[in-house]
């Protein structure tokens, strides 16, 4: 799908009575409404993003396939990241800034990344598969992100 | 005394805890996006035949006004709406579970406004529901 069509985001029979899965699902949509460059990365991106909110005990499945976007409640299929970590850290990942300069990465300076990587060392947020799946990582960062 | 909530002396009390929470005016500085809406939904049981709506004027992390509605006419022109039931609110204000998790959970539904802008400042939000728990409630049922 070229980036100069509109993107195509849903729920998932499953996802329909779930507000986190509505959440994200508006919160990509908005981002890209927002920010119609991103949808470069999102027409790009192709694979499974688990997201686990521990102390809400909410999952969902981020399904990404080239411009497509279905968002299924709990795990659906074999996820290529799953991102666990409290409803505020999850949250806290859509406000990080892209570095000015290195824009593959995070802007480290700001108060959100370091609360974030704060999370990360005390293991209260964890990222499975990011090894494997930076690319995917990186294209969901940009897209989650508000910014 | 406690102030029974929702009611109009309970919204002033809000407005003041709002104004005195220091976390609030640092965290919300930079918000200029209008009034936001905490909505009661209806729960006859407990005698609330319509929505119960607390409306806040907010601007750069102080509450310039607060407005308490028993009708749906004030919000249309409010930009930004959070709306749970009673026992939710309840839980909320009693500090029994975080605004963030409430939300992932649906148990606050933002049902009018953009999300982005409020998860930009979802410290300020967060905040804003915190200073509620500061004031001496006396709840309905």
């Amino acid at each position: 799908m070229s980036s100069h069509q509109s993107a195509s985001i849903q729920l998932s029979a499953s996802a329909e009575d779930s507000a986190f899965a509505a959440m994200m699902a508006e919160l990509i949509r908005a981002n890209l409404s927002d920010h119609p460059h991103k949808l470069h990365d999102f027409c790009a991106m192709h694979g499974r993003v688990a997201l686990v909110a521990e102390d809400a005990e909410q999952t969902i499945t981020l399904h990404f396939l080239g411009g497509k976007l279905r968002v299924h409640q709990g795990l659906f299929g074999i996820p290529d990241l799953v991102i666990r970590g409290s409803s505020e850290s999850l949250i806290d990942l859509s406000r990080l800034h892209p570095d000015p300069r290195f824009k593959f990465f995070p802007d480290v300076r700001s108060e959100v990344a370091r609360t974030l990587l704060r999370a990360l060392l005390q293991r209260k947020l964890r990222i499975g598969g990011l090894g494997s799946h930076l690319l995917l990582a990186h294209r969901l960062s940009n897209v989650m992100s508000i910014h | 005394m406690p102030l029974v909530f929702p009611s109009a002396d309970w919204a002033s009390a809000y407005r003041d805890a709002i104004n005195a929470n220091a976390l609030y005016k640092k965290s919300a500085a930079g918000w200029d996006q209008g009034a936001i809406a905490f909505v009661c939904k209806p729960d006859a049981a407990l005698g609330i035949d319509g929505p119960q709506a607390i409306i806040l004027d907010l601007h750069q992390g102080a509450c310039r006004g607060v407005q308490y509605a028993t009708d749906t006419v004030a919000l249309a022109s409010t930009p930004f709406i959070i709306e749970a039931s009673y026992a939710q609110w309840k839980s909320v204000i009693s500090g029994q579970i975080d605004p963030i998790k409430a939300m992932l959970q649906g148990q606050l539904r933002l049902t009018k406004g953009h999300l982005p802008t409020i998860i930009r400042d979802v410290e300020g939000s967060k905040q804003l529901v915190l200073s509620a728990s500061t004031i001496e409630t006396q709840f309905l049922g």
